[in-house]
């Protein structure tokens, strides 16, 4: 198969999933249908069969995050209000209506998507669609946007003298979802829990003994690599386009982890390791889980008052 | 989309930036630079100085110490750094010449597409917990939560694109 200029390969095409705006929770999509080879069914928001393993033990952390849902109604919720804020200045520009939300299959254990591997081996899936059509605003409608020149110059005032919001109407609308100051040590204390569990996890005999298995597999198909970092992080696959022999790895890698049951050890001994990490660090949490909960909520009522 | 400078201001700024690289001996992390970031390139220069998007890395907290610009320049591409271990920290200052991967303590970027975003990874090849910037403020600036001395590779995307790294918010 191959990688086409115009579009994406067949198979890496199918793994992705375009969530339409992302806006009803339980909306399932069917936008890559025309795309899919005839694939019945349509997919929900943020499942993916491919790219997140059946065998795959989601992670505690994950609870006292957004989903992928929630990110893009997030995001979608800061166009609007930043549209508004443009309005409110006398500009006609507005950001154009988001583009579909790409969901790409998660590479925290290296790669897991077999169709992607097939396809591109280790290489990240090329940028879909062309971004440059869309308007663009001029220089003085961008300083009103971000709040600064292109040069880089704060900018606390239009043509006018109207003061404008620090961050321009973009920060001003990442401010309104916050709804008050955002709670950088908790999200710290979040973020330590998502690295160190994963670090812990590295050094931990049950992984290391479900790496050895691994490895032992890949050197039957004619592959050496310590573990599933070492094969993604191999410098040989950085090159502008995949080669065969980084296909194969990629497939051993995959079915490798398949026959050793690699992902599902991993991830639970990954879990488990989180579960002591969110005990010690419980009412941080709590207070992120009431920070999300009241930005979801503000971005929800943005987009029922702005969205059509 | 408000991604870009115009494209002819791009390129002059493309060509001083080449210029600027080129003067200041670090022709040889340019030369390791691999196929695929081909419109990747690095320098000292701070966040105010740089291209359409960039991301500064620094050997210390609170945007201190030496610190190292990677610049990228496709309008509509991915492109990253697959492994930073052939990039080091280049400007004045504590931490300078030592090993980019792994060493960086906080980071800057300016990005200027509001679909537009930078992340940095725990492990090369893109793998790994990642952080992952995507905001249009500027300076945007941020403390490396996820990959703090953890950095190993970055990407810079133009499209919104929900890759698993962990949005607290």
């Amino acid at each position: 198969m191959t990688v086409g200029r115009q579009g994406l390969p067949t198979g890496a095409s199918r793994a992705l999933v375009f969530v339409a705006a992302a806006l009803m929770a339980t909306a399932s999509c069917s936008a890559t249908e025309d795309r899919a080879g005839g694939e019945p069914g349509g997919r929900s928001v943020d499942v993916r069969p491919s790219a997140v393993p059946s065998d795959r033990v989601s992670l505690p952390i994950e609870r006292f995050a957004l989903t992928a849902e929630e990110s893009s109604a997030v995001d979608r919720a800061k166009v609007l209000l930043a549209n508004e804020c443009l309005g409110g200045f006398g500009l006609d520009y507005r950001i154009p209506e988001r583009p579909p939300l790409v969901v790409e299959s998660s590479r925290r254990y290296g790669i897991s998507d077999r169709e992607v591997a097939r396809d591109l081996g280790y290489h990240l899936l090329p940028p879909a669609g062309g971004a440059g059509a869309a308007k663009q605003p001029t220089e003085a409608q961008e300083a009103i946007l971000l709040g600064a020149t292109r040069a880089g110059e704060p900018q606390s005032a239009a043509p006018d003298g109207r003061p404008i919001p620090p961050g321009g109407c973009y920060g001003d609308a990442e401010s309104r979802l916050d709804g008050g100051p955002r709670p950088e040590p908790d999200i710290a204390a979040a973020a330590a829990i998502d690295k160190e569990s994963f670090k812990q996890s590295l050094a931990d005999p049950t992984v290391v003994a479900a790496f050895h298995a691994w490895s032992t597999c890949m050197e039957r198909h004619g592959y050496r690599y310590q573990d599933p970092m070492a094969s993604v992080g191999d410098r040989a696959f950085d090159t502008a386009e995949p080669t065969e022999r980084e296909k194969a790895v990629a497939l051993a890698d995959i079915d490798c982890k398949t026959e050793t049951g690699l992902l599902k050890t991993w991830s639970a001994v990954e879990a488990g390791i989180q579960t002591r990490m969110i005990e010690e660090n419980s009412s941080a949490l709590e207070r992120l889980s009431s920070f999300q909960k009241r930005k979801i909520g503000l971005a929800r009522e943005a987009i029922a008052r702005l969205g059509s | 989309m408000i991604k870009n400078m115009g494209e002819s201001m791009l390129f002059a700024r493309k060509t001083l930036v080449t210029a600027s690289i080129a003067l200041s001996a670090v022709v040889g992390a340019l030369a390791t630079a691999s196929p695929a970031s081909a419109a990747i390139s690095t320098g000292s220069d701070s966040v105010g100085d740089c291209d359409a998007q960039c991301l500064v890395l620094y050997y210390n907290t609170g945007y201190a110490g030496s610190h190292t610009t990677i610049h990228s320049t496709t309008p509509n591409g991915g492109e990253g750094v697959y492994d930073l271990s052939a990039y080091t920290f280049q400007s004045g200052g504590a931490g300078q010449g030592k090993n980019l991967k792994n060493n960086a303590a906080s980071a800057k970027a300016r990005i200027w597409g509001i679909d537009s975003s930078v992340t940095v990874y725990f492990n090369s090849g893109y793998a790994g917990p990642c952080d992952k910037f995507q905001k249009t403020e500027y300076p945007s600036a941020w403390q490396l939560s996820n990959t703090y001395n953890e950095n190993a590779s970055v990407y810079f995307r133009n499209i919104p694109v929900n890759q698993g790294c962990v949005n607290f918010g």
